[in-house]
């Protein structure tokens, strides 16, 4: 296998990611237009309206252009950095993505970091114990996590920690970097909990696979501490399965929170996907469409530089046969 | 691979993390100040009375706020709930949703289709420039102009010309008689802004960057767009002004946040309560939740040319399935009342008092809810042995989809199967409006933006709404019905408009046109120790901070 520098690795992922997005845009732009409704009907809603108004708004978004003109129009837009302009509120669809993006990543990293930071721990714990009561009851504890739907789950923790004990903040999602954390603690929360089941079940998995191999046996017999066994050693070469799962359940999260978000207020890329679907809104769902698929694609990337970060033994580049 | 190079990745990555929580922190479009009420836990927005009854902020939380605060591109009551503190027309509604006057020190109707406004001295904008005639036809004629593709147009459909006739008159002139004109200048519609506004960056008017002014008693200092907007008393009001020196509205779109919110003291009050959960709000301790008519309806409408909906035994038979009284006390919680004519008894207002109408409906047919008259009106019709039909519904409007299951499970007892389908907005919208073959049954809800008899008639009864695009999705076309809604359009002498109403009604309601399932009224929640005595059906349409609003 031949390793090849970082820099080409990523420019080659980066390169063969244009057919995707292409791909993936289109199919979303088609799967709208094959959708009953139409954005200048959503736009005026039982308002009534001449069909003067109506013909001028779908002259103004180039609505009665065949579609593939249509497609084409947004895509060359694109190519040059431009978005285009939401029908529903008239703003740059940039703009409007960018006033919801930076709340979705901060909830979608801090609810994984709450994951791991409670998963991790919990998944080595059951492993060490395997079999016990401890590991039935850690597993049986985070399965009830993921089995109840995380919007309930936030609306109990907002009752219990926002109204009773007042300790959090009820709607909204902040300003500056730790305010948004305190009115995003609660919704991290209740979607972290969801997350817990799986980080702890790949964890205890693969630790469990890790103990049973033969040089933890000879580093213990050899007299190491086990702390030091098990920190050093055994995480780091079972956390491989764990970071994928990590990076798959951030691009997850990513795609909205779209529940969680409803209950506490919260102004993200779930809600606005939403709306602009229910509102036939097509440059804004292409636009939040078009930012995921690049997110995932970037995750992704950065989750196969990470393995090589971790484990010396991987190497990027391509397998030679 | 050496060491550095696996360290290099790690460096790489750990910068790459410090960057996007350095995105995360900041959205370009968050100003910098500060939250009012939420910070400190337990405060209930400082209300602290100065002698003079003044009060510090108050904080209010509604369902949705705009994504733009200029009207025309808005209309909704959101964005009305905001803009009706900071602008206004020549007229106003009053406590009491007649006209008064407002910008406009005197109105007049000189002849059935001309109308004159003399303005008031002393106006002024919240940038202190005083409103002149030119500002006012500006803004009127803004929505007359289709290049400008005003939400509203439809209120000046009947305006042929807007002038300046004087230096401090304003004259209107329709091109027909139509006497719902006189409640434009009334409405949002009629809202007056300057005229430098509406010719300046019309893209980014209503946006943060450019927000609208007006002559209201409040301005607009701040607006996060679908989050809050803040305002700040305006002293230079030509009126008398309110207590409230700063106003914080917020959107809580979810309505248990919202009532946890108002529990919590994080709001002092709210405006669309929901209906059908207004028991858990009743049950507030320390808040008054006070209900009004909302003058808004929801109907059923049945396509005379979808079989076998053209039938009047089968129209009857559905008519009578409508458990209305049932309806009114669960899914309203008895905020509301069983409909039979396509108005609500308090939209009769310039014609006649609400009990007045009251009376008048007790006359006509009631179709009342007996399901063995229902059945033998079914054995009368042309499909004695039931039928089955399909009926799509917004999901999630509450309103009008309890009414459709209880009806399909009543009519089930008669061997009709009606399926009730739940799709989104969008969906249903071009189902209704798209008026193709096999309507069938529709559902609509609507609200009325002020209060006249005529307008819930033309959209739903009258013969130019039988089209792709018109509201009157039964289909229903009625030449004698068509002279009197006419008539009580061009005519203004209240006796022959109830004459022509009366009459028009009273043929509907024999064939069925339509079937009205309620009138649903509109409920607000309000800390006990605070009064809005001025509060009605077009709360969103007045300056409700400065309407009888105050401490106790």
């Amino acid at each position: 296998m031949s390793d090849e520098g970082v820099g080409r690795f990523v420019g080659r992922r980066l390169l063969g990611a244009v057919p995707i997005l292409i791909v993936i845009t289109f199919a979303v732009f088609a799967l709208i237009h094959l959708a009953p409704g139409t954005p200048e009907r959503a736009l005026l809603g039982t308002r009534p309206s001449s069909p003067e108004t109506l013909a001028a708004i779908r002259e103004r978004w180039n609505l009665d252009e065949p579609f593939l003109v249509q497609y084409v129009l947004w895509l060359k837009a694109v190519v040059v950095g431009d978005l285009g302009r939401s029908i529903q509120t008239n703003q740059d669809v940039t703009t409007v993505i960018g006033q919801r993006i930076g709340l979705t990543i901060y909830l979608g990293l801090y609810s994984l970091f709450i994951a791991l930071v409670l998963g991790i721990p919990l998944g080595m714990w059951a492993a060490i114990r395997r079999g016990s009561k401890t590991d039935r009851a850690v597993v049986g504890v985070s399965v009830l996590g993921v089995s109840a739907p995380a919007f309930a789950v936030g609306l109990l923790l907002l009752y219990v920690f926002g109204v009773v004990l007042d300790l959090f903040p009820i709607f909204g999602g902040g300003e500056g970097f730790l305010d948004r954390g305190l009115h995003l603690t609660l919704p991290a929360v209740a979607l972290a909990l969801a997350l817990l089941a799986l980080i702890v079940k790949i964890t205890r998995a693969s630790v469990i696979d890790e103990l049973d191999q033969d040089y933890v046996t000879f580093a213990r017999a050899r007299g190491l501490p086990r702390r030091r066994v098990m920190g050093r050693y055994v995480l780091r070469n079972a956390l491989i399965p764990v970071v994928t799962a990590a990076g798959l359940m951030l691009v997850g999260l990513l795609g909205g929170a779209v529940l969680v978000e409803a209950t506490f207020g919260l102004k993200g890329l779930g809600s606005l996907l939403a709306e602009s679907v229910q509102g036939r809104d097509v440059p804004v769902v292409q636009g939040v469409v078009l930012i995921t698929a690049v997110f995932v694609i970037v995750v992704n990337l950065g989750l196969d530089v990470l393995y090589t970060v971790i484990d010396p033994r991987i190497r990027l580049g391509r397998v030679e046969s | 691979m050496s060491i550095g190079n696996r360290w290099i990745r790690l460096v790489v990555l750990l910068a790459a993390l410090a960057l996007v929580a350095a995105a995360c922190s900041s959205d370009d479009s968050e100003p910098e100040s500060t939250e009012g009420t939420e910070t400190t836990a337990g405060e209930t927005g400082s209300t602290e009375a100065a002698a003079s009854g003044d009060i510090e902020e108050i904080t209010w939380g509604i369902p949705i706020l705009p994504d733009t605060l200029f009207v025309p591109y808005d209309f909704s009551t959101g964005g009305g709930t905001v803009m009706a503190l900071a602008q206004e027309g020549l007229l106003a509604f009053d406590d009491d949703l007649a006209l008064t006057n407002g910008v406009a020190e005197s109105w007049e109707q000189k002849d059935p289709t001309t109308y004159t406004y003399t303005l008031r001295e002393g106006v002024t904008f919240q940038d202190g420039t005083p409103v002149t005639v030119e500002d006012v036809v500006a803004s009127l004629e803004f929505h007359l102009n289709p290049d400008n593709l005003s939400f509203m147009e439809f209120f000046y459909f009947a305006v042929d010309t807007i002038e300046a006739t004087g230096d401090r008159e304003v004259t209107v002139t329709l091109f027909e008689p139509d006497v719902t004109w006189q409640y434009t200048p009334a409405h949002m519609a009629g809202f007056i802004m300057p005229q430098s506004q509406l010719e300046g960056d019309l893209e980014t008017l209503g946006s943060p960057e450019n927000l609208p002014i007006g002559t209201g008693p409040y301005q607009v200092v701040e607006f996060v767009p679908r989050d809050r907007v803040v305002l700040e008393r305006y002293d230079g009001y030509w009126g008398e002004n309110g207590p409230a020196k700063r106003i914080v509205i917020r959107e809580i779109e979810d309505d248990q946040t919202r009532l946890l919110a108002m529990r919590d003291g994080d709001i002092d009050g709210s405006f669309e309560i929901p209906l059908t959960e207004i028991d858990q709000w009743q049950a507030l301790e320390g808040v008054d939740v006070v209900t009004t008519p909302s003058l808004g309806l929801v109907l059923l409408t049945l396509d005379y040319f979808t079989h076998p909906f053209g039938d009047i035994h089968v129209r009857k038979a559905i008519a009578h399935s409508l458990d209305q009284e049932g309806l009114v006390s669960a899914v309203l919680n008895g905020a509301g009342e069983g409909g039979t004519v396509e108005n609500p008894p308090d939209i009769w207002a310039p014609v006649m008092s609400g009990d007045d109408a009251r009376a008048f409906y007790a006359t006509l047919p009631q179709y009342e809810f007996d399901m063995e008259k229902a059945a033998a009106e079914l054995a009368l019709s042309s499909e004695p042995d039931g039928f089955e039909f399909t009926v799509t519904v917004p999901g999630g409007a509450e309103l009008m989809v309890s009414p459709l299951l209880s009806l399909a499970q009543n009519l089930e007892t008669i061997g009709i199967t009606m399926n009730v389908q739940e799709v989104d907005g969008a969906t249903w919208q071009d189902t209704y409006f798209g008026h193709g073959e096999d309507l069938g049954m529709q559902t609509m809800q609507y609200a009325a933006d002020y209060a006249d008899p005529v307008t819930y008639p033309f959209l739903f009864l009258h013969s130019s709404g039988a089209v792709p695009g018109g509201f009157n999705a039964s289909n229903y076309v009625n030449e004698r019905v068509d002279e009197l809604i006419i008539t009580a359009v061009s005519e203004s002498d209240p006796a022959a408009r109830e004459a022509a109403l009366t009459e028009m009604h009273e043929i509907a309601r024999e064939e069925v046109a339509t079937i009205p399932v309620y009138y649903f009224d509109t409920g607000m929640a309000i800390r006990n120790d605070l009064k809005l005595d001025g509060y009605n059906a077009f709360y969103f349409n007045i300056p409700w901070a400065i309407r009888g609003f105050g401490q106790k």
